[in-house]
């Protein structure tokens, strides 16, 4: 069998070979030096795929033993991160502004056209707050739209990682319905939502109701990645006892 | 005959200039390879093996393979197979004068970002594409775009990361005049 497939890499690098293998592949690499570009660019992406919470969910498990439980690796987790929000922020910063792009057409024709549709946005962004405190007006409900349900059963799923979900754009709030365990019998329930490496990203009081415990997370917080939802108890003799925990993982 | 430090890094590269960051990466390399394999503590290790293969090469052994970091990795090798561990007593002591040059990996995650953005607006368009493709998940796609196989994309993205990182440790070293951490290399 060839060294260093994908595959075999993946395998080194969260320390899935047997000794035998683990060795070959090191010798070749101390013959051939160049071999470790190949095994630090696919970690490189490994790692990155993990921060965007594209990580394949069979891997998930593993990659988070191995790389989140030591130092220097997390590390490396941390590097990824930061590389995504610089890389994010610059974009933003380099996406010109419309008037520097319509002044940067070179039709006259296209610039005029796009200059009219320009006025045009302006007014309309002038008057809208006018027609929209209109005594008649009626306000359109964002409710709907702006607020996303998930219904979250304790433990893993089949796979390991949780129940995956997608925010579409203009989510302000998550609903969590939490499934209670049976043996749950408090009146009220505090929530924290964590990372691998963020123990406390959110915490808050969940409303009880029949067999669920409600909880609304704000959208912003829930970037790509995985999550865990731990469900604490506030009665006399469970407060600050962990009742279940509920496994996320949130897309881009 | 004791060998100069330059004469010794000659190993890695005739350039004395060239030499000196080819050790600075050939460290880095090591720390890397320590954490693969699961060390405790890769930087120790990864001093510990700089420091047998240049002692070795003062008493008179010879490098027979082209590139001398496949030397260093299978001094690496042996060090994980016997299990060493750092006595830090002791390594403190002998340990010759460290480069004093941060590390970009002991930049808090707030630092490593306004460093990196620094250095990212001055990357050429095209490399900043690709880059941005890679985060956002679309790298393939632009691979393909640009006649790219996987494995080269995957590289030149590595090597484009190494080349930030490595402009972001320089405007941090020149920026910030006190940092407690180093890169701890041990000096030949």
């Amino acid at each position: 069998m060839p060294l260093g497939t994908d595959e075999q890499i993946v395998r080194y690098l969260l320390d899935e070979m047997n000794g035998e293998e683990r060795s070959a592949l090191e010798e070749h690499l101390s013959r051939e030096p160049s071999f470790f570009e190949v095994i630090a660019s696919a970690e490189d992406d490994m790692i990155m795929r993990y921060v965007r919470g594209d990580l394949e969910i069979r891997l998930l498990p593993r990659f988070t033993e191995v790389y989140l439980n030591s130092p220097s690796k997390r590390a490396r987790v941390e590097q990824a991160r930061s590389l995504q929000q610089a890389v994010r922020d610059t974009a933003r910063a380099r996406k010109p502004g419309l008037f520097s792009r319509l002044f940067a057409a070179k039709s006259p024709g296209f610039r005029v056209a796009m200059l009219s549709a320009a006025a045009i946005l302006v007014l309309i962004a002038v008057l809208w707050p006018w027609w929209r405190n209109r005594p008649f007006s009626q306000q359109p409900s964002l409710q709907d739209t702006s607020q996303l349900r998930v219904s979250l059963s304790p433990g893993l799923v089949r796979g390991g990682a949780g129940v995956q979900i997608s925010l579409p754009s203009g989510t302000r709030q998550v609903q969590f319905e939490l499934t209670l365990p049976k043996q749950a019998t408090d009146e009220s329930y505090r929530v924290i939502l964590k990372t691998p490496e963020k123990p406390d990203v959110w915490s808050g009081l969940a409303v009880h109701k029949g067999l669920t415990a409600t909880v609304r997370i704000p959208a912003n917080l829930l970037v790509a990645g995985d999550y865990t939802l731990e469900l604490q108890g506030r009665g006399a003799d469970t407060s600050g006892e962990d009742i279940a925990i509920y496994y996320l993982r949130v897309m881009k | 005959m004791t060998l100069s430090q330059t004469q010794l890094l000659a190993i890695l590269d005739p350039d004395p200039g060239r030499a000196e960051e080819r050790y600075v990466e050939l460290h880095q390399k090591l720390v890397r390879y320590f954490e693969w394999n699961r060390a405790a503590e890769p930087e120790d290790m990864a001093q510990e093996a700089l420091k047998r293969g240049f002692t070795r090469l003062q008493q008179g052994q010879k490098i027979t393979i082209d590139d001398a970091a496949g030397y260093f990795f299978g001094i690496a090798r042996n060090l994980v197979r016997e299990g060493w561990t750092a006595r830090k007593e002791e390594s403190l002591e002998d340990q010759e004068t460290p480069a004093a040059q941060p590390s970009f990996r002991n930049l808090n995650p707030s630092e490593q970002v306004v460093f990196l953005r620094q250095c990212l607006r001055d990357l050429p368009e095209n490399d900043f594409e690709m880059l941005m493709a890679y985060v956002e998940g679309n790298g393939q796609a632009w691979g393909r775009k640009a006649g790219l196989e996987p494995g080269t994309l995957r590289l030149r993205i590595h090597r484009l990361r190494k080349r930030l990182e490595s402009m972001a440790r320089t405007r941090a070293s020149t920026s910030v005049t006190k940092k407690p951490e180093t890169d701890g290399a041990f000096r030949p």
